[in-house]
């Protein structure tokens, strides 16, 4: 496992992840839904976590520091992810619509 | 070898997240989800994280993306949307902002030296984690326990019946 890891550069990992971070952001801006909303940012924290992993594995493989902080990012982000899609159950529960451009109660 | 693994699945990944935020219909953009997460798993297997790899699985893509999935079903919009409706007006210059972005962060990942070592983990990886998540690691372990408690009573809270 170890020589087919070392093949790839590191550069490669975070164009990938550099990628995965500004699709995210497209989609965390420009779509209505707030479902789809939520998958932007699950893709946004993903993209991080693949920063951490291929900084991990390239630089630094005997400490784990890398690996625990991706498995933090994790649970927090599912944590929100929970925490989210409530919010989103129980603001459809009370206006029938999950459009986020609706929801503007508070804007100024 | 590895080299053309990594770009099969990257590419199957950034389609998947491509498909994610560009079809209209909300359910086929939760199935592209499910598939950019495995290929991230794919990612974090060829890295030689194979234990990431596998909570990825379990936590993304086994609960996530069906929590996901429930809240699509539960706000039962129609699915079928046509574009204007499933995307705000001003995404030509969301995505032009995207892509300028991406330009920037390519072009400072590509021209940093990165102090890239030539070691592997340890063999015993997954051991050695277990131990460092109890004994350095343990204040970040414990908070976590502690924000999932506060999650799963706050979700629980939130979505209830009124």
């Amino acid at each position: 496992m170890q020589d087919i890891v070392g093949e790839v550069p590191l550069t490669w990992y975070l164009v990938v992840a550099a990628a995965l971070f500004c699709i995210g952001l497209y989609g965390v801006l420009s779509r209505r839904n707030a479902v789809t909303i939520l998958m932007g940012v699950e893709l946004i924290l993903n993209a991080a976590n693949l920063n951490f992993i291929a900084f991990w594995r390239h630089i630094g493989p005997e400490r784990f520091d890398g690996v625990v902080f991706a498995l933090i990012v994790m649970t927090v982000a599912a944590c929100e992810a929970a925490v989210g899609l409530a919010l989103i159950i129980a603001i459809y529960r009370s206006r029938r619509s999950v459009d986020l451009s609706d929801a503007d109660l508070l804007q100024g | 070898m590895a080299k053309v693994i990594f770009l099969v699945v990257s590419t199957i990944t950034v389609l998947a997240a491509l498909a994610v935020v560009s079809l209209p219909n909300v359910f086929h953009a939760a199935l592209g989800l499910v598939l950019a997460l495995l290929g991230i798993a794919g990612l974090y297997a060829l890295l030689g994280a194979g234990y990431v790899a596998v909570v990825q699985v379990l936590i993304y893509v086994g609960a996530v993306s069906v929590l996901i999935i429930l809240a699509i079903m539960v706000s039962e919009r129609p699915m079928q949307q046509s574009p204007a409706e499933a995307f705000l007006p001003q995404r030509g210059l969301t995505a032009l902002v995207s892509a300028v972005l991406f330009v920037l962060l390519v072009s400072v990942a590509l021209s940093t030296a990165w102090p890239v070592v030539a070691a592997a983990p340890p063999m015993d990886m997954v051991a050695r984690l277990g131990e460092a998540l109890v004994e350095r690691y343990l204040l970040p372990f414990e908070v976590a326990s502690v924000v999932l408690l506060i999650s799963l009573v706050g979700a629980v809270y939130i979505a209830r019946e009124p």
